[in-house]
């Protein structure tokens, strides 16, 4: 646990609501969600599929804009960023994994990774994160010719290779089956801890939330509780 | 920012044949550009500078009689910066290997120094001796044609007498750069030359001593041409001055202005056809690349990369290949106008005509190129800076078809469901689907619009050759003759018909509408020149009044029925009121047609022939052709026969090559069009192709979802097609609308059945290469992957 007191946090969002229009429905994505996290953690946001995760974690980076509530950002108001800004933002201070990978087809692993470094400020070297995530030997090869969790991997050697604060990880393992998925979270936990990441996993799958130092629970667009992990477990633990 | 570099390349690379076709498409506007801006532009330059060096004149005049002092008063007038008067006339000369009549154009050239305008290039021998009286100076293209070399000898019929000439020099006039036979609209080196002989030689054969017939004036460049034209009038009226008229309608310098126009007017619409197509195609490729890439900008918008910088890149990727089609436009372009250019070196004589890269219609080539590409990727680029990262990274919704009106009632139970998937997709994107018959539809109108030159050809052919004129051949005399000359006609070996004629220089007026032309009187009962008129069909020149052609009615104003005054130029001078007893339609000239007798009434001075019209017995040809050598009072021939066979050989030899590479471009837009569209609906529809296989159709049955779409654009293509070719034809024959010649609006059914054939067969074979791909679609890798 790192959030010490008096620090204050990395990350605080309040009242944070989404609605959607599609036609005459207005779909409410998230109604109101307060949050506050501290450099260095590992969360869990947990919750069924629809209850608003995506929704939260695409805003919180930038991708999206609420349509109400705030975010601080080491104490910096997020949601009046101007598009520029938020670039700026994006290139430098976070990464993101997705749950389909989403690497370039056209670009071999190194250069999917390198993609991310040569816009960033002190990156370190694709290789270097392939080695991280056990792909020192696939450096060359295309996402066509990875298994799923190899593409994985490469995401992640991609979100960390530039060393972001805040890593935002949606479903990293949703398209994987269990083994895979676990090697994955491996990979992305000792990453993440190596280059001193906030890390924020948005997930269905209950059992991963067993190594997060916090789980946040939601439910139909809000955040049900909050509960803090006295033990987190390493990933190679985990099962499902 | 070096590695999004190489993930464009690599997507090039990927979509290579897509990028290929469109560059094609691009590619074939630039070099249709650069063929026909090129070549005007090199034929404009060389024209420019060769008219400046050899003191082209801007003023010509031709008269009967003219003491050689008035020459000078000539030169006196305001705005005249120079004079060269001379001698004109026609001979007929004499070849021993070569039977059939020829005839020749003399020109004289002053005793010392040559020319001071319309100055000759000798390009072989010399120039004429100081006292070369019966030395001959010859075009360069007769020349060639009768393999004539310095030290040949011609015998030459001039005015009566025959002379022995000997051949000192090969010589370019700016005056004959399109040296044609009188008349003519086409070159026949065989039996048309230039020939320019001592002004003391043509003094002498045409009894004109301390006399000119002919004058060339330079003019100041502030001068005012119609003061000087008129001045020049008054000056030789009492000499029989036929007027003098300008550089516009000089013979020759009018058929190469013609051409350069031509070739300005067709270069500013033609290329955008194709530019406007392949800007269209790009659009359709690049909308479907960002959204099949929409995740992609997703991510790299999550990583950081700047809206501007995913737009420039998809910008990037199509200047890509709006730089393909320069290239290859600009290639293709430089040798199809380099061909063309050589072309014109067949008709046109110039000391030296050569493609000449103009740097300006490069550079705006590439810049209408690169500008197609960037107006075509316009929207798609713009949609890919603007994406919202969050919502790019979720699937887009599946495309929501419709069920149509017809296609979700009427037809249900009739059409097989892929006949149903086929027209659902063609109907879902009712604007690329459009645009593309629209492409389809262009690459047929440019391949109606390029053929139907051969059909108006030979319907001209038809028309004034067959049908209005139906004489062997055409003989003109030195001077009007007595009636008489007629029956001695008829007893030249081999004649069979013989009808005079004769033609009067005169003035028309119409109120203030003035033109300057000559009514030709043809014999009362003659069959041999026939005056079609639109609406009465064939009618004879009667002995009340005139008939005019359509566009010598329309430049005067008058219709059938109306009047108008007639001057005339020759003999006696007169003027008279005629009513014009009908209008006839002609594409040769602007003529006007009388009885013989009125002509005789009209000139004052009695009956006379100015030549006759003659057919033959063909297997008497040599004998007939013998006999008009012998006959001193011819001085020009013309055979039918040539004509027509100049107008064959023009054909294979110039407009089927011009055709050809038109045919091959109009080919190239309807491979570009339909591979692309077609390359699109395979990357929309691939899972569902892949799904109907998984379903158990058999490949084929899978492919027909494909093939069947691209067949049925090609098949709405086609009408549509055929009127926008028609309207392309409408504009092009509009645009050689002149007093010289007209060309007629035909498409014969073979041509339009060629070219719709053509088009579909394109289409067909497109479709087809493009339809193998749905043979080889994975199906594993679509069940895994999702859209
Ligand atoms: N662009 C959108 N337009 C309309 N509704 C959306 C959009 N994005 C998400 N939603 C809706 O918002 C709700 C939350 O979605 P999401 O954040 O994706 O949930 P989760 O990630 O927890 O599955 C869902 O009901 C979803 O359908
Ligand atoms: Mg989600």
């Amino acid at each position: 646990m790192k959030a010490d007191i008096g620090q204050p946090p990395l990350l605080s969002v309040r009242g944070l609501g989404k609605t959607y229009r599609v036609g005459e429905i207005e779909i409410h994505a998230l109604r109101g969600v307060d949050l506050q996290v501290a450099a260095g953690e590992l969360l869990v946001l947990l919750g069924p599929s629809g209850s608003g995760k995506t929704t939260f974690l695409n805003i919180l980076g930038t991708l999206d804009l609420p349509s109400s509530g705030r975010i601080l950002f080491r104490g910096r108001e997020l949601t009046d960023l101007d598009e520029r800004a938020r670039t700026h933002f994006r290139r430098h201070h976070l990464g993101f994994v997705f749950q389909f990978f989403n690497l370039m087809p056209s670009l071999t692993a190194r250069e999917n990774v390198a993609l991310v470094t040569e816009i960033a400020t002190r990156p370190m070297a694709p290789e270097e994160a392939l080695q991280m995530v056990g792909l020192g030997h696939r450096l060359d090869h295309f996402p066509a010719q990875l298994s799923g969790g190899e593409q994985q991997r490469v995401a992640i050697a991609r979100a960390i290779a530039k060393r972001p604060e805040l890593l935002l990880c949606d479903e990293p393992t949703g398209a994987l089956d269990s083994a895979t998925g676990i090697v994955v979270l491996e990979a992305l936990r000792q990453t993440s801890r190596e280059i001193g990441a906030t890390t924020l996993i948005v997930t269905h799958n209950a059992a991963i939330a067993a190594m997060a130092d916090r789980v946040v629970r939601f439910a139909d667009g809000r955040v049900v509780s909050v509960t803090r992990n006295p033990q987190p477990v390493e990933p190679a633990a985990l099962s499902w | 920012m070096r590695t999004l570099h190489r993930k464009l390349l690599r997507d090039l690379w990927r979509m290579r044949l897509q990028a290929l076709a469109i560059g094609l498409v691009i590619g074939s506007g630039i070099a249709v550009f650069i063929m026909m801006l090129g070549a005007m532009a090199s034929l404009e330059a060389t024209r420019d500078a060769y008219y400046a060096q050899s003191r082209f004149g801007q003023l010509f005049v031709h008269a009967e009689r003219v003491p050689a002092a008035v020459g000078e008063a000539l030169e006196r007038i305001d705005g005249v910066v120079a004079a060269e008067t001379r001698i004109t006339g026609f001979a007929t000369l004499t070849f021993a290997d070569f039977v059939e009549p020829v005839t020749a154009r003399l020109v004289s050239v002053p005793e010392r120094g040559g020319p001071v305008l319309d100055r000759l290039v000798i390009r072989q021998g010399r120039g004429l001796a100081p006292d070369g009286r019966d030395e001959a100076l010859v075009n360069e293209a007769f020349a060639e044609a009768h393999a004539l070399r310095p030290g040949d000898r011609i015998l030459a019929n001039i005015n009566g007498r025959q002379r022995r000439l000997s051949v000192v020099g090969i010589a370019l006039s700016p005056e004959f750069v399109y040296a044609i036979p009188p008349g003519a609209l086409l070159p026949d080196d065989r039996r048309f030359g230039v020939l320019w002989l001592s002004r003391s030689t043509l003094e002498a054969a045409f009894d004109l001593e301390g006399a000119f017939n002919d004058a060339v004036l330079f003019l100041a460049p502030a001068a005012d041409p119609e003061a000087v034209r008129a001045a020049v009038d008054r000056l030789l009226e009492p000499y029989g001055g036929l007027g003098a008229y300008d550089r516009s309608i000089q013979v020759s310098a009018f058929f190469v202005d013609n051409e350069i126009r031509q070739l300005r007017t067709l270069a500013a619409v033609l290329p955008s056809v194709f530019l406007v197509v392949g800007a269209f195609l790009l659009q359709a490729m690049c909308r479907r690349m960002v959204d099949t890439e929409r995740e992609q900008i997703g991510v790299l918008k999550a990583f950081g990369y700047a809206d501007r910088t995913i737009a420039t890149h998809y910008l990037t990727l199509a200047l890509l290949i709006g730089l393909l089609g320069v290239v290859l436009g600009l290639l293709a372009g430089s040798w199809t106008a380099g061909r063309i250019t050589e072309l014109y070196t067949q008709f046109f004589r110039f000391p030296l005509l050569r493609y000449r890269l103009e740097p300006w219609v490069y550079a705006v080539a590439t810049a209408l190129g690169l500008l197609a590409a960037v107006l075509g990727a316009w929207r798609a680029v713009r949609a890919a800076g603007r994406l919202p990262p969050a919502q790019a990274m979720r699937p887009p919704p599946p495309p929501a078809y419709r069920r149509r009106g017809v296609l979700g009632l009427a037809v249900r139970g009739i059409l097989d469901q892929p006949t149903l998937m086929l027209l659902r997709h063609l109907l879902r994107w009712p604007l690329r689907s459009g645009l593309a018959i629209l492409g389809i539809a262009a690459a047929l109108a440019l391949l109606l619009a390029a053929m139907q030159w051969r059909d108006a050809t030979a319907y001209l052919v038809q028309k004034e050759f067959f049908e209005a004129r139906r004489m062997d051949f055409t003989v003109g005399f030195f001077d009007p003759l007595a009636p008489a000359v007629v029956p001695q006609m008829a007893r030249l070996p081999g004649v069979l018909r013989v009808e005079p004629r004769r033609s009067l220089a005169v003035r028309f007026r119409n109120g203030n509408r003035v033109k300057r032309g000559s009514i030709t009187g043809l014999a009362p009962q003659g069959r041999l020149r026939r005056v079609i008129d639109v609406e009465k069909g064939p009618v004879l020149p009667d002995d009340q009044g005139v008939l005019l052609s359509r566009t010598l009615a329309a430049i005067l104003g008058v219709g059938r029925g109306g009047r108008i005054i007639v001057e005339t130029l020759e003999d006696r001078r007169r003027s008279v009121e005629l009513p014009v007893s009908g209008l006839f339609s002609t594409y040769l000239g602007i003529p006007a047609y009388a009885s013989i007798a009125l002509v005789d009434r009209l000139s004052g001075i009695g009956d006379r022939v100015g030549g006759v019209d003659l057919t033959i017995d063909p297997a008497r040809r040599n004998a007939f052709f013998r006999a008009l050598r012998e006959s001193p009072e011819v001085a020009a021939v013309a055979s039918r026969e040539a004509r027509i066979r100049a107008f064959e050989t023009t054909m294979a030899e110039t407009i089927d090559i011009v055709v050809a590479f038109y045919v091959a471009f109009a080919l190239l837009l309807t491979f570009g069009t339909v591979f692309n569209t077609g390359r699109i609906a395979l990357s929309e529809r691939g899972r569902e192709l892949a799904s109907l296989r998984l379903l158990g159709y058999s490949a084929l049955e899978a492919s027909y979802v494909l093939v069947g779409e691209l067949v049925l654009m090609a098949l709405l293509a086609l009408p549509l097609g055929l009127a926008l070719g028609w309207l392309l034809a409408v504009w092009i024959i509009a645009t050689v609308d002149n007093e010289l010649f007209r060309m007629p609006l035909v498409v014969f059914p073979t041509t339009m059945a060629w070219a719709l054939l053509a088009v579909m067969a394109a289409a067909l074979v497109t479709a087809l290469a493009l339809a193998r791909r749905v043979f080889r679609l994975d199906l594993v890798a679509v069940l895994k992957s999702r859209e």
